[in-house]
């Protein structure tokens, strides 16, 4: 297997793109990766023939045994960012942190979740404020729960790589402010997450699959509602891969989250809030506007909803 | 937890919508029992300036404290199954006139007949209906809400803290969810009594629900729903209630004071300097609870049962209640839930509230009091020896206590009063003297009566518990008996095995003992023979079971290998299908941009028939040219012939005409004779005739054939200029023509033919292209239905 040295990371700018402003690629460490494991930064391959840099992996997706097989026989791995943990130092201590938080029965849960808050303080600062980068709630979700599935994944990146990206951010953001608010037991989390994952995707409906293909590659593509009950359904019934018993609060709640948004559910509110950051279409505002959970944050975390970085998402 | 200082909400019906504006609303989610002292102690600190606002704070600490305890073990103990993590809401706010609680859980959606006087329809339905009647005569009003389509169940207790607006009479209302759109969700509610059909609800503020369900109530009277002597039943019922209530709400807060007056829960300066410092630095507390827990505090939760259990036996005796829970603890002494309200560090081992709660069989909280459950070692047996003994010391019969005989006197007054209000319902005409003789013996017996059933019950009672401990009292003595008859043995044994003496060689008994151990050796021989011989069947029948599932696992293997080639082969399909869609719809794209680039069909149609209209005309001018072409060429060929001829003709004459001068010549030459010579003459002069007249004909023949090659060009060429002028111009310039027209023509006919196999290519690669969709949809809508372990393919179901 290649291994590059740590101390040998040295920069090598792209003298091939015709954007007139050199990237800087920085190379990887091939140990490090591992199939099925979700990329965090987009990783190039080199060709020393011709001295180029080859897209092999896009960020958010998960790290295919071809791509890996590809990468050996390359041998030099580059990205234009460097590591997650470079990116974000305090990430790897705060999923521990959470980690042991979520584990410890002896805290009562408001005192999990101000510890919980407290500790991931800073990324409400990048999720939840304007020009901010809410992948970073995708990879400290991921590091935690270990979820959505790679199978989960493959099957909805068959459908739209697009809407797979806002899917995952939605999943995350939502898990991340129920992780503040509730901070219930971690299968909880994980079936919340993996259930809107695959609900915000909302293409699975199968009439005229090419039609809808067309339209979401030409005209853009607008959910339903309806889509995304559809999409929920087959998650519920265990038809997409990597899922299977869904906790039934979940089940209920998003059967239905129209309606318990109307009653006043936190769990139905957390999810319209976190479409709503992540730029999704038809989110209830004026529900929102007035729900307990938005003062909740307001208040402990001093959100706005007019500071969450909707346009700049969207 | 969160603060909500100003209610904006009018469409939800959280307790927020049912508080003033200057209220506060705490809530929490609970995700296990294990924390709920904690909790509930942080709640109460947040709220001790309410409490201590009111006359009797404790009390109300004390009724809000049960109503939520009991909200969240009932809850868990109800939950809905299928869950991987149970969550109960609980919401508690106050402003200055109330204090309301709720809780939230998930019960099933099939869960019914759960109100107060209702059938369940199950065991849940039915625990829920006790737990309902359990906090309605905690608090002043009840609201339950409950979801049936999802099982969302919602229990809200209400409690006037202002003395003056105090409503004596308790209501339980019940909203069902799924009856409301979700725009009057949380603005409507109905009373049990009333059928959600029959009644519309009305929008209305949910502050004022209880006018609204006093409302409900005086609209049915009126329609006739309530008769007048069910009205006049409900109102003396109601009386009656609030009395026995109002005596029990007495007794509680009797308790309450003496339990409080020997200790204080938030006035202590330490403890609340504590509390604030915690609640500013949550994290520190934690910190420092986790080290050492912080005992005697508002937050001290006893955790360790053994501790919590010995508590309980100590408390019981100093407890402030009565006689009568001491005893109702004792009989359900498992069910016994213990709650340590807080207090100094002296007050450790001070009055705690017992509660008595149904059976919970969810968390550690709920701790057997009193007994040791089972039985195993010789320390636990004489334990339960020596307490069995104490419990025998018990009378038979129990005199009432003086607190005891204030309440059954109270309540006789009670029900004397009532007698007396149904005399003179009844004897009203009667004389007052009379009537009170009659009244006065009536409470005499009325009055021995009920204290014999009192004393009757504390006998039967009484009786029943000397007969359990009796029965306890002899299984012990017998467990006790056995217990000292296996000693005995024991002790038997041991003395007989220390008295066996060595055997040793010598005379008949060795013999003896040689011929029994000889038998010993042959039937331990043989056992081990047919040892052997089991064990080798044993093996032969391992081997032949390995034999055979090494045989299936190999066939299963080997099946398995075929359904991963299978479903490689599909994948492969599958992936060919996708690629082979990816063309196809590239094709479709470029298709339709094509369509979309060239002219529209009609106008195809238009310029076709107009190209065939242009076509058939120059066909139909060809076929005229044509036509005058052979005809000309006919006479052409005609005159031609004729001409020849003439030609002919002439040259034979001038040929004869030559032989003729010869023969002359020849004849001058010979000197012939003259008549000869004049018959010479004769020919030579017809002859010349002849020529002139020939030369004459040829050229009126060739006059005629230009006359009319001339007519034939004007014809063809439409009369140009000089047509005429010789007959090979004429012809040329028609076959000129001719081949000009037959060029355009032929080009007309290409074009239309090119249109045409460019229109029907189009049509034939768009048919090709719907046919070869259906036909690929068709196909992976086949592999997504085929084995289990494929890859299932977003576009391949789909297909129709």
């Amino acid at each position: 297997m290649y291994t590059l040295a740590p101390n040998t990371m040295a920069k090598e700018s792209d003298k091939n793109n015709n954007s007139g402003t050199e990237l800087e690629y920085i190379p990887v460490d091939v140990s490090q990766l591992r199939v099925g494991t979700l990329v965090d930064r987009p990783l190039y391959a080199r060709m020393e023939s011709r001295n180029k840099f080859i897209l092999m992996a896009r960020s958010l997706h998960p790290l295919e045994q071809k791509t890996l097989d590809r990468f050996l026989r390359f041998g030099h791995v580059y990205s234009i960012f460097p590591a997650l943990d470079e990116r974000y130092g305090k990430l790897a201590m705060s999923v521990k942190r959470v980690e042991e938080l979520l584990f410890d029965g002896s805290l009562a849960p408001f005192e999990k979740t101000s510890l919980i808050r407290k500790d991931t303080e800073w990324l409400s600062d990048l999720v939840m404020k304007k020009n901010g980068d809410a992948d970073v709630a995708v990879f400290f979700l991921n590091k935690l729960l270990h979820v959505p599935h790679p199978q989960t994944i493959d099957y909805v990146v068959e459908h739209s790589v697009d809407l797979h990206e806002h899917s995952l951010r939605v999943a995350s953001v939502a898990t991340l402010l129920l992780l503040w608010t509730e901070a219930p037991k971690e299968e909880f989390l994980k079936d919340f997450l993996t259930s809107i994952y695959c609900e915000e995707l909302s293409v699975y409906r199968d009439d005229s699959p090419n039609l809808r293909l067309i339209a979401m590659a030409t005209a853009g593509y607008t959910a339903q509602d309806s889509d995304r009950a559809y999409s929920f359904e087959l998650a519920k019934k265990g038809e997409i891969p990597g899922i299977s018993n869904l906790d039934r609060r979940v089940v209920e709640t998003l059967s239905r989250r129209g309606k318990m948004i109307q009653y006043g559910d936190e769990l139905a509110e957390i999810v319209e809030l976190a479409r709503w950051i992540c730029g999704g279409t038809g989110v209830q505002f004026r529900v929102l506007w007035e729900s307990r959970l938005v003062r909740k944050l307001s208040r402990l975390m001093n959100f706005s909803l007019t500071d969450a970085p909707r346009k700049a998402a969207a | 937890m969160i603060e909500a200082n100003q209610i904006v909400r009018q469409s939800k019906f959280g307790i927020e919508e049912l508080l003033r504006a200057n209220a506060r609303v705490l809530y929490e989610y609970f995700f296990s029992t294990r924390h709920v002292g904690r909790v509930l102690d942080f709640l109460f600190y947040e709220a001790k300036d309410a409490l201590a606002a009111v006359d009797d704070g404790e009390v109300l600490e004390y009724r809000v404290r049960q109503i939520l305890e009991t909200s969240i073990f009932n809850g868990f103990a109800n939950y809905r199954t299928g869950e991987k993590s149970k969550c109960i809401e609980i919401e508690y706010g106050w402003d200055d006139v109330r204090m309301i609680t709720s809780a939230v859980f998930w019960v099933e959606q099939t869960c019914a007949g759960f109100m107060p006087g209702e059938k369940p329809n199950d065991g849940v339905a039915g625990r829920i209906q006790k737990f309902i009647e359990n906090i309605s005569t905690l608090a002043d009003e009840v609201v339950v809400r409950f979801d049936p389509r999802s099982g969302r169940f919602q229990i809200v207790g209400i409690i006037n803290t202002a003395g003056n607006d105090v409503a004596t009479k308790k209501a339980i209302d019940y909203v069902d969810v799924s009856a409301l759109s979700p725009s009057e969700d949380g603005n409507s509610t109905h009373s049990t009594q009333t059928a959600a059909s029959t009644v519309q609800p009305e929008a209305l503020s949910a502050a004022d629900i209880k006018d609204f369900t006093e409302d409900e109530k005086k609209f049915e009277r009126e329609r006739g729903r309530l008769t007048h002597v069910k009205e006049a039943e409900e109102e003396k019922q109601a009386v009656i209630e609030a009395r026995v209530h109002e005596l029990e709400e007495r007794k509680r807060k009797k308790a309450m004071l003496d339990r409080r007056s020997t200790g204080s829960t938030v006035e202590d300066p330490e403890i609340i300097s504590r509390e604030r410092r915690s609640h500013e630095n949550l994290a520190d507390l934690e910190f420092r609870d986790r080290e050492k827990p912080s005992k005697g505090t508002a937050f001290s939760f006893v955790e360790h049962l053994e501790k919590q259990a010995n508590d309980q036996i100590e408390t019981k005796k100093r407890t402030a209640l009565g006689e009568r829970d001491r005893q109702l603890i004792a009989d359900t002494s498992s069910d016994v839930i213990r709650v340590r309200g807080g207090g100094s560090e002296s007050e450790q081992d001070g009055p705690e509230v017992v509660l008595k709660t149904e059976r919970l069989s969810t968390d550690e909280e709920a701790v057997s009091v009193g007994a040791i459950d089972r039985i195993n070692t010789r320390d636990d047996f004489l334990t339960v020896k020596n307490l069995s003994i104490d419990l025998s010391k018990a009378p038979v019969e129990s005199p009432l206590s003086e607190k005891e005989n204030e309440d059954v006197e109270e309540v006789l007054q009670l029900l004397l009063k009532a007698v007396r209000a149904e005399l003179v319902v009844v004897l009203g005409d009667m004389p007052e003297d009379r009537f009170e003789e009659i009244f006065r013996t009536i409470s005499i017996r009325l009055r021995e009566t009920f204290l014999q059933g009192i004393h009757h019950i504390t006998r039967v009672r009484n009786i029943q518990l000397v007969t359990k401990i009796r029965h306890y009292k002899e299984q012990l003595s017998l467990m006790s008996g056995n217990l000292e008859s296996v000693k005995a043995q024991l002790e038997e044994a041991k003395a007989t095995v220390k008295e066996t003496p060595v055997a040793t060689d010598s005379g008949p008994t060795n013999q003896t003992g040689q011929a029994m151990s000889k038998g010993l050796l042959q039937d331990v021989v043989r056992e081990k023979a047919a040892l052997n011989e089991k064990v080798r069947q044993i093996d032969d029948h391992l081997r032949k079971r390995e034999f055979d599932f090494r045989t299936l696992e190999a066939s299963m293997v080997e099946q398995i290998r075929l359904k991963d080639e299978g479903v490689k082969q599909k994948q492969f399909a599958v992936e060919k299908m996708k690629e082979m869609m990816t063309t196809m719809m590239e094709n479709l794209e470029r298709y339709k941009k094509l369509v979309a680039t060239s002219v529209s069909e009609a106008e195809m149609k238009m310029k076709f028939a107009a190209s065939e209209k242009l076509l058939a005309s120059a066909k139909e001018s060809n076929e005229k040219l044509t036509k005058r072409t052979d005809e000309l060429q006919k006479k052409w060929s005609e005159e031609f012939t004729a001409r020849s001829q003439a030609q002919e003709e002439l040259s034979r004459t001038k040929r004869h005409f030559e032989e003729f001068q010869r023969r002359t010549s020849e004849a001058s030459l010979k000197s012939v004779d003259t008549r000869e010579l004049a018959e010479v003459t004769t020919a030579r002069d017809r002859a010349i005739k002849q020529g002139e007249e020939l030369r004459r004909q040829n050229k009126e023949l060739q006059e005629k054939l230009n006359a009319l090659m001339g007519s034939g060009s004007k014809v063809a060429a439409g009369k140009q200029p000089g047509a005429a002028k010789a007959g090979e111009t004429t012809d040329a310039e028609s076959r000129h023509k001719l081949e000009h027209a037959a060029k355009l023509n032929k080009a007309l006919q290409e074009e239309l033919s090119r249109q045409k196999k460019r229109f029907d290519d189009l049509k034939l690669e768009e048919t090709k292209l719907r046919v070869e969709v259906a036909k690929l949809q068709n196909q992976l809508k086949n592999a997504g239905k085929s084995p289990p372990g494929g890859t299932k393919s977003g576009f391949g179901k789909t297909s129709k």
